[in-house]
């Protein structure tokens, strides 16, 4: 096994992750990952990405905490962002 | 705008390409040169614990101590040669950095007695041409009251070692290429005598001499020196930011292309990611 190999696993880890929870929340609420608004999209893939992929990281990868951390804070930043409806979202 | 069995079609194609690559370095006619082990020998294990393990008969070389002879394979078996080693035990044993300390590409690899180990270390160092060339550079550079008298008096020591090792080899001391190579805290038989091994470099163990050296901006850019893009492949700082950046900046660019489908916003950043990752984790 490569040594890159565990770390393609993490990421796929992550981004299974990542769609699940896209999926459930689009379904369950419309003013966050609103289809076709894809600026709302990248700012709640962001904010997934930074907090799924440094825990998936954390548990197959590199422990790296001086990196990992920070992404994790700043991807609920951006999700405690993310979260506050927009024009459109409150509109629906 | 995208159909799922397009969708499918490109992770399958993303898992290809991962497979590929790990048959590509499985197949590597270098990297076969590595013997497998009965006893794994976990990564992070030091060239110190490998020199303790195996009694001190490990020689270690590093890469660039002469880059020039691998090239060559008639020079090589020269160098082999004159160093006494018979080719069949030379095994090349590829190590990612030695700032911390040496990973072993791959957890099983077995050195017995007489074996000597061809050390890759992907370390920032820069070529400053001939014995010669560095004295006088060397020397101009502490002129100018930008290189301490200890630091001039260790680097020249180093330069004289390395005339002294090339006249040993029987070549002309002209043709040497010296290098020089940032500290390190581990060596064969520990930091002081790590560069007394090394042949055709300098390994600099005093961390103000490195610091005094690298001031030298002029020298470093006229060198041969490492890419600063080897920080993303050569630190675990590089490669998790490497990783996260190259999923976002993916992730941003296929969300925007696809009109915000959050599924192509995630292959995209899955790919950039692995391939990203495939990339800087695969040296190791």
């Amino acid at each position: 096994m490569s040594t890159s190999t565990p770390y393609i696993i993490a990421i796929l880890v992550a981004h299974a992750l990542i769609g699940l929870i896209f999926w459930r929340i689009s379904l369950r609420s419309r003013r966050f990952f609103l289809r076709g608004h894809h600026r709302v999209n990248v700012l709640g893939y962001l904010s997934l990405l930074g907090i799924i992929l440094p825990a998936v990281f954390l548990i197959f990868g590199d422990k790296e905490y001086v990196v990992w951390l920070p992404s994790m804070i700043i991807g609920f930043i951006l999700l405690l962002i993310g979260l506050k409806p927009t024009k459109e979202g409150r509109a629906l | 705008m995208f159909s799922k069995k397009l969708i499918i079609v490109l992770l399958g194609l993303l898992f290809l390409f991962s497979c590929s690559q790990e048959s590509a370095f499985v197949a590597s006619p270098e990297k076969g040169q590595i013997s497998i082990s009965e006893t794994p020998i976990d990564q992070g294990v030091t060239a110190r614990e490998i020199g303790t393990a195996h009694g001190n008969l490990v020689k270690i070389f590093m890469n660039n101590l002469f880059n020039d002879a691998l090239q060559d394979p008639a020079a090589k078996a020269r160098f082999l040669a004159n160093n006494g080693v018979d080719s069949q035990t030379f095994k090349t044993v590829f190590i990612k950095s030695v700032n911390e300390y040496f990973v072993l590409e791959g957890k099983n690899v077995r050195m017995t007695e007489g074996d000597y180990v061809y050390l890759e270390a992907n370390v920032p160092r820069f070529r400053t041409g001939s014995s010669a060339e560095i004295r006088a550079r060397l020397r101009s550079f502490h002129e100018q009251g930008r290189l301490s008298d200890h630091a001039l008096a260790q680097v020249i020591a180093g330069v004289d070692r390395i005339d002294q090792a090339v006249s040993k080899q029987g070549l002309p001391i002209e043709d040497a290429q010296v290098l020089l190579a940032p500290p390190t805290p581990y060596g064969p038989n520990g930091p002081e005598e790590f560069d007394v091994q090394v042949f055709n470099a300098i390994a600099v163990n005093s961390a103000q001499t490195w610091s005094e050296l690298m001031a030298d901006t002029d020298w470093i850019n006229d060198a041969e020196l490492v890419g600063w893009w080897h920080w993303f492949r050569d630190s675990e700082k590089g490669r998790a930011i490497g990783t996260i950046a190259a999923d976002a900046v993916g992730g941003i660019a296929f969300c925007v292309l696809s009109g915000g489908n959050p599924i192509w916003t995630l292959v995209g950043g899955a790919g950039a990611s692995i391939v990203f990752a495939n990339w800087a984790y695969q040296g190791m």
